[in-house]
C-alpha cells in the first residue's frame, strides 16, 4: 500500500484524467446555459403572446366605447381562461385587478374624442399577468416566473370603416348672412361648405391599402368605403337641382315643402369619387359631390337661395329613405344636419294641424321625431348647430328652442356639435360633450368618428 | 540597460518555444502520459459540442417563434380592420404577416383563417363582392381568427434534427 503522501504527490504530477474535472465544470456551465436558453426563451415567447392578446383585448374593448360593455368585450378577447385568446401554450393568465380600466385621456379629448356618457371614457387599458412555468429554474425553487403585459387603445383614430353619409345643408336665406367670427370670415353657406370639404378630405373613398380607387362609374368606384351624398332644404325642382353643382351660373328653383309629392332634396346621390385614393390630399375636380361642396375651382357649389323657410322633417325622412334604399350589409348610415335649428316654415302645403308629419305646427318637434325614427332604424344622426339661437320655433308654442331642437335631433349627446360663436350675439348654444366651435374642427371630428380604435402609448394622459 | 533587457526577453522566448517542441516530440514518442489529455478531450468534446449546438439551434428556433408570434399579432390586427376595405382580407393579412417577418422564408408559411365561424385555408380568400364570401364574413363585432404554421427547422451540420417540428401562432381579434 502506497503512503498517502505518495498518492498526493502522484496526483500533482500525473496528468491523466485532468480534462474530466474541467469538462465537468464546462458541462455544468453549458447545461446551465441551455436551461437558461430554454427558460428565458419560453418566457419571452409567453411575453410576446401575452402582449399580443393584451393588444387584441384593448382594441376589441375600445371599439365599444363609450359604452361600459367595453370591459366585458376586452376580457372576452383576452387570454384569461375561457376567453377567445386563451390557449394551452399560455397558461395561468389573469387580468390584473382593476383592469380593463376605462380612461378619459386629455390628449385624446384634444383630438376630438369626447368622454361621453355612459362611461365617460375615450380609452381603455388592459393589463394581464401570467405565471410562466419554468423547466430549469424549477430546480432552484422558481417553478414559475411572473410576466405581465399592458396595452392602451383609443376609441378612434385607425382606418375607416364603411359608412354611407348624407350631409343635409341648410340653404335658407339666412345662410347668406356673414359669419364674422374669427374662424371663418365669409358667408355662412361658404363656411359650412368649407366644413363639408374638410369632411371629404378626411373620409376614405376606398380601401387605405390601394394606391388608386380606380375607375369611377356614375359617381362611385368599385370597393367604395365611405360614400357621401349632399341633401339640401328647402327642396328644389328636380330639373334644376343640377344647378347646385354644374357650375353653369344658373340657380335651382326653390319649391315649397310639398306632400305627398316631395320636392327634390337630394342634390348629389351617394358618391365615392371625391378623392382619387385614401392617400390623395386634393379633392377630385370632376366629382359632383366636390362641386356641390364648393371644392371645385371657380364654382361656388350649393346656393343659399331661401324663400321657403326651414322645415326639417321632410328632408330627414327623405334622407333616411335614401339610406335604407342604398343600404349594404356591414355599412353604417349617417345623417349630418347643419342648420340654425329654427324650423318654422310658412311654405307648407299641408294644413294638417295635429303636429305629426306632415303638419305646419310643432315643426321643431316633428324634426326631433323624424331624427329619432332614423336613430331607431340604426342611423347615426349628427347635428351641427350653426349659430342656433335660444328663441324661435314659433310653431311649437315655446316648447322648444332652436338650440334644443338641434341638441335633441342628435342620436346621442356626443353627436351634437355647435358653432355657437356664429350666432351674431343672439345667444349661446354650446355642446357639453363637444366643446369646439370651429366648423372645420367639427367636421374633422365627425370624420374621426368613422374610424376604428387604435393602440396608443400606455403612458398617454 | 534597455538593450540588455531586450536581449534577456528574446532569450526567454526561444527557451519556451524549444520546450514546447520537446514536449510535442515526447508525446509522439509515447514516453510520457501527457497525451491522455488529448484523448480525453476527444471523448468529451462531442457531448460539449452537442450541448453548445443545442443552445444555438434552440435559440434560433426560439427567435423564429418570437418573430412568428409577433407577426401573427400584426397580421390579425390588420385583418380586424379590413372590413369593407378589401375583397380579399386573407391576402391583406398575409401581406402584413410577411412584411412583419422579413427574416422568415415567405414560402414556408401555411395559413388558416376563421372569419365569423367560417374557415378559410391558404393565403387568399378572394370574393367578387363585399356581400359574399370572406369579405361578408368580416362582421363588425364578431371574431376573426388567424393561425399561421411555420417549420421550426432545427438544422445543424446540414442535418434537420426535427423535420416534423412545427411552430404555430394564433390570434383572435374582434372585427372593427
Amino acid at each position: 500500500m502506497r503512503s498517502p503522501t505518495c498518492s498526493l504527490l502522484r496526483l500533482k504530477t500525473d496528468e491523466r484524467g485532468s480534462v474530466l474535472p474541467l469538462v465537468a465544470v464546462i458541462m455544468t456551465f453549458l447545461l446551465g446555459m441551455a436551461g437558461m436558453v430554454a427558460d428565458v426563451g419560453h418566457m419571452m415567447y409567453c411575453r410576446a403572446q401575452l402582449q399580443g392578446t393584451t393588444d387584441a383585448a384593448a382594441l376589441a374593448g375600445a371599439q365599444a366605447l363609450p359604452y361600459t360593455t367595453a370591459t366585458t368585450i376586452a376580457t372576452t378577447y383576452s387570454a384569461v381562461s375561457g376567453s377567445k385568446n386563451a390557449r394551452s401554450s399560455l397558461p395561468n393568465v389573469t387580468m390584473v385587478s382593476g383592469y380593463p380600466a376605462l380612461k378619459c385621456l386629455a390628449a385624446l379629448k384634444n383630438l376630438g374624442m369626447a368622454c361621453s356618457t355612459p362611461s365617460n371614457s375615450n380609452a381603455i387599458q388592459v393589463k394581464q399577468t401570467m405565471n410562466v412555468p419554468m423547466f430549469f429554474m424549477g430546480l432552484f425553487g422558481h417553478a414559475t416566473m411572473p410576466v405581465s403585459a399592458i396595452s392602451t387603445a383609443a376609441m378612434q383614430g385607425s382606418s375607416a370603416t364603411p359608412y354611407n353619409v348624407i350631409i343635409i345643408v341648410d340653404t335658407t336665406g339666412s345662410m347668406n348672412n356673414n359669419d364674422n367670427d374669427s374662424q371663418c370670415t365669409s358667408t355662412r353657406i361658404a363656411c359650412a361648405l368649407s366644413g363639408v370639404q374638410v369632411l371629404l378630405q378626411n373620409l376614405s373613398p376606398c380601401g387605405s391599402h390601394l394606391t388608386t380607387c380606380g375607375t369611377v362609374t356614375s359617381g362611385n368606384v368599385s370597393g367604395a368605403v365611405d360614400k357621401v351624398s349632399i341633401f339640401t332644404f328647402p327642396g328644389v325642382t328636380s330639373a334644376t337641382a343640377a344647378n347646385d353643382y354644374n357650375c353653369s351660373g344658373n340657380s335651382p328653383t326653390v319649391t315649397a315643402y310639398t306632400y305627398p309629392t316631395l320636392p327634390t332634396y337630394q342634390i348629389v346621390p351617394l358618391s365615392s369619387d371625391y378623392r382619387s385614393s385614401t392617400k390623395a390630399t386634393t379633392l377630385t375636380q370632376t366629382s359632383s359631390v366636390v362641386a356641390a361642396a364648393g371644392g371645385k375651382t371657380s364654382c361656388s357649389g350649393l346656393q343659399a337661395l331661401g324663400g321657403a323657410g326651414t322645415y326639417y322633417a321632410g328632408v330627414i325622412y327623405a334622407a333616411q329613405a335614401q339610406l335604407v334604399a342604398s343600404s349594404v350589409a356591414g355599412t353604417h348610415n349617417v345623417i349630418i344636419i347643419l342648420s340654425d335649428g329654427d324650423a318654422s316654415s310658412s311654405n307648407m302645403t299641408s294644413t294638417n294641424s295635429n303636429g305629426t308629419y306632415p303638419s305646419n305646427v310643432k315643426q321643431c318637434q316633428q324634426a326631433i321625431t323624424a331624427a329619432a325614427a332614423a336613430t331607431t332604424a340604426g342611423t347615426l344622426v349628427y347635428t351641427v348647430a350653426y349659430g342656433a339661437t335660444s328663441s324661435g320655433c314659433s310653431t311649437d308654442s315655446g316648447a322648444l328652442t332652436p338650440c334644443q331642437t338641434m341638441q335633441q335631433m342628435a342620436s346621442a349627446p356626443q353627436y351634437f356639435f355647435s358653432d355657437y360663436t356664429a350666432s351674431q350675439g343672439r345667444g349661446s348654444c354650446g355642446s357639453a360633450a363637444q366643446p369646439t366651435s370651429n366648423l372645420n374642427q367639427i367636421f374633422t371630428q365627425i370624420a374621426g368618428n368613422f374610424t376604428v380604435s387604435r393602440l396608443i402609448p400606455d403612458n398617454t394622459t | 540597460m534597455s538593450v540588455n533587457n531586450k536581449h534577456a526577453q528574446s532569450n526567454e522566448a526561444t527557451v519556451d518555444l524549444r520546450s514546447i517542441l520537446e514536449r510535442a516530440v515526447s508525446i509522439l514518442k509515447k514516453d510520457e502520459d501527457h497525451g491522455n489529455a488529448l484523448i480525453e478531450l476527444a471523448v468529451t468534446l462531442p457531448p460539449l459540442l452537442l450541448v453548445a449546438t443545442g443552445i444555438w439551434v434552440m435559440g434560433f428556433a426560439m427567435n423564429n417563434y418570437l418573430i412568428l408570434t409577433n407577426a401573427t399579432t400584426v397580421a390579425a390586427r390588420q385583418l380586424s380592420i379590413s372590413r369593407g376595405q378589401t375583397l380579399d382580407p386573407c391576402a391583406v393579412a398575409v401581406a402584413a404577416l410577411k412584411a412583419a417577418a422579413p427574416t422568415l422564408t415567405p414560402g414556408s408559411f401555411t395559413y388558416s383563417f376563421t372569419l365569423n365561424t367560417t374557415t378559410y385555408t391558404g393565403s387568399s380568400c378572394s370574393s367578387g363582392s363585399y356581400t359574399t364570401g370572406a369579405p361578408s364574413n368580416l362582421v363588425q363585432g364578431q371574431p376573426a381568427s388567424m393561425t399561421v404554421n411555420y417549420p421550426c427547422s432545427l438544422q445543424a451540420y446540414k442535418a434537420n434534427f426535427a423535420p416534423t417540428c412545427n411552430l404555430q401562432a394564433q390570434m383572435t381579434e374582434l372585427v372593427q
